[in-house]
């Protein structure tokens, strides 16, 4: 290695940052020696191939500042959603006060002062322990830390809006959240990533882990606006334990480098998974859903189901992989990406896949790429609706199924608004449908 | 109002109808009765503008129009509608507002002002009544998850707001029970006036005990093998389609 450190890496300091407890420092230690080591992917790893960070770890970036501005911007752009908003800025959560009975919000920077054992069974314990995930390990300063407590059963969402401030010079910010949804727990959370209007380049490397206790119920919508500028990299790691439910409702809207891995583990049995996601591409955004289920405990039911409409010269990569244990018997692992293609010069890598140790289990997965369906489309012509609208309005309907499985009726209305607002004829097709 | 001289379709190279000709008059109802494969879907089909579908002779003039020459969209605007034999699904479509993008394209077609929201939604209620829809089938997605028998209610609905001037019903009985059946004969039933025709193309003569017809075709391998009156429905329920098959 060089003196001069260039780029992302130059980041990374030799010496782990020293504060905290034992356990979290023995974490920053591994991250950083394990960056050290192996670096950050390239094309020859499998989850990478369709995705390239040349330009993501090729860049400096100076570390982000809390911009004083978000809260505003926040409130000019999401308007009253009905939800307990709280907004991180560059990662920082500001303050954390007026949540809903039977939910807690804190600062990770100050749960990790204060009571670092409440976290301690999950950060760095859920997300993969190499390549960016390992950099947020390494780097974080603060996030948030969610408690739906138990037996709590939470009607308002909880709504974490994630702001990025681009600069005159590249950013980069590491926002680490922790979700722990204690047993017989009922609630909706939202994450929000939102970049602001800048001129360089913007990282948000974002980990997040969530912990859904035994018969507890979460439903997790997760929203990524995409600019240019904006460089979103982030791992969502989901264990669940016995008899629990997760949804997971991901809505990612181009961006200049779009990217989630998210995992879904069961480690107790008689537990459901709904992994939906919708995405759609433009001019020559990129974004790359890696989506992974592990059925290490039996009689447990995954359905991932994602969706895309991909435009301009836009690259769509998804990559499912199922994992069904030899003892995970009665399990159900079922996978679906399905793709509209609305333009000749856009992309799609998608590729399912299962691996079955288990023999007496139920499984399927698939993948299409095609225009809108044909018998759909005579059957609305055939009705007098003209060809070019019928189309519009099925384009939308592809991916409004899933959006529409979003638990709180505001945030159905502001995805589907933010496709239209991406989508060709999209004013006409809101008029149609209001 | 509908006139079919010598038509020939043949689908994928495969001649299906063989040299149809066919004359209705506004306010007539004509049943097409015939067995599997003889071309029954193929002429509803083909009058409503499906792709695929070749026309090889012969013509369809609609109003003293060639038919055959206008887009599906631009046939349901002059008025021709089609009840589909199996309605499609349309997940995240709601019925509702499909309705009524079809409903006002057919108004701008015909240089009539388009219907508000508020406007659509009392005229689609009111429909609905009269062809004993519920209400809540309404607001779901364009038959996604409907029984059988509510998928072909909702195209006697859409039917009803769409006023057209011809409706070709392809098999619109198939596979209801007899309440099912009533229901929606009885709103094809309401729908019959003096400007309106009817082509109503079933498999069964239990149908036509319920739309009763002027005149029935006997459609057998692409031709329409016999006419005549309602009673020729009534015979063929008897003798089967064998006799006029092995005629033909």
């Amino acid at each position: 290695m060089t003196d001069r450190v260039e780029g992302l890496m130059a980041a990374v300091p030799a010496e782990p940052r020293g504060e905290g407890p034992e356990w979290l420092q023995g974490l920053r230690r591994e991250a950083t020696a394990t960056l050290r080591s192996t670096g950050f992917p390239g094309k020859k790893h499998e989850a990478w191939r369709f995705t390239s960070v040349r330009d993501v770890v090729g860049t400096t970036y100076e570390t982000a500042e809390a911009d004083d501005g978000a809260q505003a911007f926040v409130d000019e752009t999401l308007g009253d959603d009905g939800t307990f908003r709280l907004v991180l800025a560059e990662g920082r959560l500001a303050a954390a006060s007026g949540a809903p009975a039977g939910v807690s919000v804190r600062s990770l920077a100050e749960v990790l002062e204060n009571e670092p054992s409440l976290v301690e069974p999950v950060l760095g314990k859920l997300a993969p322990a190499e390549h960016f995930a390992a950099l947020s390990s390494a780097l974080f300063e603060d996030g948030a830390v969610v408690v739906f407590e138990k037996n709590a059963v939470v009607e308002t969402p909880v709504h974490l809006v994630h702001v990025a401030s681009p600069g005159a010079a590249p950013k980069a910010s590491y926002p680490r959240v922790v979700v722990l949804a204690r047993e017989g727990s009922q609630a909706t959370l939202v994450e929000s990533f939102l970049t602001r209007d800048g001129e360089a380049k913007h990282l948000t490397n974002t980990v997040c882990e969530v912990q859904v206790g035994a018969n507890a119920r979460l439903d997790h919508a997760r929203i990524t606006d995409g600019t240019p500028r904006a460089l979103q990299l982030a791992y969502l790691s989901v264990a669940l334990d016995r008899d629990a439910f997760y949804g997971s409702r991901v809505v990612s809207l181009g961006g200049g480098l779009t990217r989630l891995e998210l995992t879904t583990r069961f480690i107790g049995p008689g537990s459901e998974a709904h992994l939906d996601g919708v995405y759609h591409v433009d001019g020559s955004e990129h974004v790359d859903h890696q989506v992974r289920v592990e059925h290490a405990a039996g009689h447990c039911t995954s359905h991932v189901r994602y969706r895309g409409l991909l435009d301009g010269r836009g690259h769509a990569v998804f990559n499912a992989m199922g994992i069904v244990q030899r003892d995970a018997q009665q399990s159900a692992a079922h996978q679906e990406n399905r793709n509209l293609l609305l333009s000749d010069d856009a992309t799609i890598d998608t590729k399912p896949h299962l691996e079955i140790d288990a023999d007496d289990i139920s499984a399927s997965h698939g993948a299409t790429i095609g225009t809108v369906d044909e018998s759909s489309l005579f059957y609305m012509r055939s009705r007098g609706v003209p060809e070019s609208q019928a189309r519009d309005i099925l384009t939308f309907a592809f991916v409004r199924e899933l959006i529409d499985r979003i638990a709180h009726a505001p945030l159905v209305k502001r995805a589907s608004d933010r496709v239209l607002d991406r989508l060709p004829h999209g004013d006409a097709i809101r008029e149609l449908t209001e | 109002m509908l006139k079919i001289e010598n038509l020939h379709v043949s689908v994928d190279g495969k001649a299906i109808l063989k040299g149809i000709d066919l004359e209705i008059a506004p306010g007539e109802v004509h049943a097409i009765m015939g067995p599997n494969g003889s071309g029954k879907s193929t002429l509803s089909y083909v009058l409503a503008g499906r792709e695929g579908y070749e026309v090889t002779k012969g013509r369809v003039l609609f109003e003293g129009e060639d038919l055959m020459e206008m887009d599906p969209e631009a046939r349901a605007a002059k008025g021709v509608f089609l009840a589909f034999q199996y309605p499609v699904e349309i997940p995240g479509v709601n019925n509702v507002y499909f309705l009524k993008a079809a409903v006002n394209a057919i108004r701008r077609a015909r240089g009539e002002a388009e219907l508000d929201a508020i406007q659509f939604m009392k005229y689609a209620r009111e429909k609905a009544k009269t062809v004993q829809l519920p209400q809540e089938l309404l607001k779901r997605a364009v038959n996604s998850g409907f029984s059988g028998g509510e998928k072909k209610r909702n195209e006697i609905f859409q039917m009803a707001a769409l006023e057209p001037k011809l409706a070709i019903l392809d098999e619109t009985d198939s596979g209801l029970d007899i309440d099912a059946l009533r229901i929606v004969s009885d709103g094809v039933n309401a729908l019959r006036s003096e400007e309106r025709a009817m082509l109503v193309i079933t498999h069964y003569q239990r149908l036509l005990d319920y739309i009763v017809p002027d005149k029935v075709h006997v459609l057998v391998g692409g031709k329409i093998a016999k006419s005549g009156d309602k009673e020729l429905a009534k015979e063929l329920e008897s003798t089967g389609y064998a006799e006029i098959q092995a005629q033909a």
